[in-house]
Parts: C-alpha cells; sequence; structure tokens
C-alpha cells in the first residue's frame, strides 16, 4: 500500500470494475456465438429462397422466355439482403431461343456447369455419358456476410454462395 | 463481499435474461422450421398434409416431435407471397411462456412467437 497514493489505494468497488471486465468478456463471447448463427441463418435462408425460385422457374417452364427479373425479386423478397443473381441457359444467356445441350460438371472447382450440343439419332437428342438433354437453367446467388467479430476466413469466405440448376424441358 | 451480494443479483439477472433470450432464439428457430416444412408439405400434397386441415395436423405434430414445441394455431392456405401467386402459405404460432423474461415489461416482450413462410405449389 505504500507506494500508492489517492484513488489506487482505495479498494473498496473492486467487485464492481472486476463485474465490469467480466461482463465486457462475456459480450465478446456473445457476439462470437451470435456472428456464426448470423452467418449459418443467411446463408440457410438464401438456400431456401434458391430451392423456391427454382420450383417458380419450374412452374412457368411453358413460357418460351426464363422470366429472370421476377425470378431475382422473389429470392431477394424471400432471402433479405439484396443477393447479386446471375443465370444461365444452357450456359449462355437466357434470351433468345434454346436449343437442348447436355450438363456435365463444372470445368474448375465452384465454376458453372459445362454444356455442350446434344447429338441427334434417329431424330431423337442424347448424350453421349448418357445425361438427360434438356434446357437448364443454373441460377447462382451471392450474398457478401458482413462479420462483426468472427475473421472471414472462419466463415469459409464471407461471400455466401447458393447455387441452383434446373431441367426446364 | 458485500459488493459481490450486491452485483450477484445483477449478474444473475443478465445471465437468465441471456438464456432465456436464447431460448427465444431456439423457439423462434423452431418455429420458423415448422412453417417451411408445413409450406412445403401442403404445395407438394405429401403424405399427411394434403388439405388444409390436415396440413394443420401436420405442422402441430411436427412441431411436437421434433423440437417439442407447442404449436397454437397454424394457418395453411394458398396466397401470394413476395409478388409471386400462386403459393402455399404456412402461418404458425405459438405462445411464449416467459421465465426470466418476466422481468421485462410485456410491451418488450412477445406474448407469441409467430413464423410464416411460403412455397411455390409445384404444378
Amino acid at each position: 500500500m505504500t507506494g500508492r497514493h489517492g484513488f489506487l489505494r482505495h479498494e473498496r468497488g473492486s467487485a464492481t470494475i472486476e463485474f465490469a471486465l467480466a461482463s465486457l468478456f462475456l459480450f465478446g463471447i456473445m457476439l462470437v456465438g451470435l456472428d456464426f448463427g448470423a452467418y449459418a441463418q443467411q446463408n440457410l435462408r438464401l438456400g431456401g429462397a434458391m430451392q423456391q425460385a427454382a420450383v417458380i422457374a419450374f412452374n412457368n417452364r411453358a413460357s418460351s422466355t426464363v422470366d429472370t427479373s421476377s425470378l431475382g425479386n422473389y429470392v431477394s423478397a424471400a432471402a433479405g439482403g439484396s443477393p447479386t443473381m446471375s443465370y444461365q441457359c444452357n450456359g449462355g444467356s437466357c434470351s433468345g431461343n434454346w436449343t437442348s445441350m447436355c450438363i456435365a460438371a463444372p470445368a474448375t472447382s465452384g465454376g458453372w456447369p459445362t454444356f455442350t450440343a446434344a447429338t441427334t439419332s434417329n431424330g431423337k437428342p442424347s448424350c453421349a455419358d448418357g445425361a438427360a438433354p434438356g434446357n437448364y437453367l443454373v441460377m447462382r446467388a451471392t450474398r457478401i456476410y458482413q462479420a462483426v467479430v468472427v475473421p472471414d476466413k472462419y466463415l469459409s469466405g464471407k461471400t455466401m454462395t447458393q447455387q441452383v440448376i434446373v431441367r426446364l424441358s | 463481499m458485500v459488493e459481490f451480494a450486491l452485483l450477484a443479483p445483477t449478474f444473475l439477472m443478465f445471465l437468465f435474461l441471456l438464456l432465456d433470450g436464447g431460448r427465444m432464439m431456439f423457439t423462434k428457430q423452431a418455429l420458423n422450421e415448422v412453417a417451411a416444412a408445413t409450406a412445403r408439405c401442403a404445395a407438394i400434397k405429401g403424405t399427411g398434409c394434403t388439405d388444409a386441415t390436415s396440413a394443420q395436423n401436420w405442422a402441430i405434430a411436427r412441431g411436437l416431435a421434433r423440437d417439442n414445441l407447442q404449436v397454437s394455431s397454424a394457418v395453411v392456405e394458398a396466397a401470394t407471397c413476395n409478388g409471386v401467386a400462386n403459393m402455399s402459405r404456412a402461418t404458425i404460432n405459438t405462445v411464449w411462456k416467459k421465465s426470466a423474461m418476466g422481468l421485462l415489461p410485456q410491451s418488450l416482450v412477445p406474448s407469441t412467437l409467430t413464423s410464416v413462410a411460403c412455397f411455390p405449389i409445384a404444378g
């Protein structure tokens, strides 16, 4: 006690100070948990909205054009947070005529599926690998997660991506 | 020691409010899950939810079976959701039994939790 003077000499109220410090720690721990929870929740919600958009696209399959703007609006409204949407119809843009194509795995991990023309024998299109030739819509939604405390690398990258593939015809 | 006695109630209140808040989030999440599953089941006319009444019962049974969630009311109907027509919409309610949240004013704590989910009717 000899070296301390004035305010520092008082030991009353130390539990209050400890409580204040411990509360900060407790809040920190809680924020980390909330961050992971919010990330998982937003990602799942985006996935759910994309599944629903796929069914909506399939329901409108008789239409000659794919109404990408209404699909995008639906995903935004259902998932929240204005995700960025991109679309490919048989590997190309979604305007114009469709030709039946064969779908295959992306060339690179996380890339878009690759499409090759179907071969026609006896007037019937078919694919060399046995896949069903058809008109495929690929939709992808990305959304940036704004982490509060957890570094992005622990949230498997902060960009959430959800993709659906639906064979329209 | 005296300080601890004074601070302990504050600390415990803090802790139990956190626990109760977590419990509320868990319940809300369970409710969301039931609503989404019910809307989907009614949309595809799955086994056990071929019409509005059976879908209600399906929602109640699922809430109980999966999360011990007491669904107080469930409404399943065809509706327009987010600008898209021909959707199956499930509105699920549960009574929120507060414990530590009883410390908070009634206006801050909901007495009923509600979740709404939609799924396009396949066709």
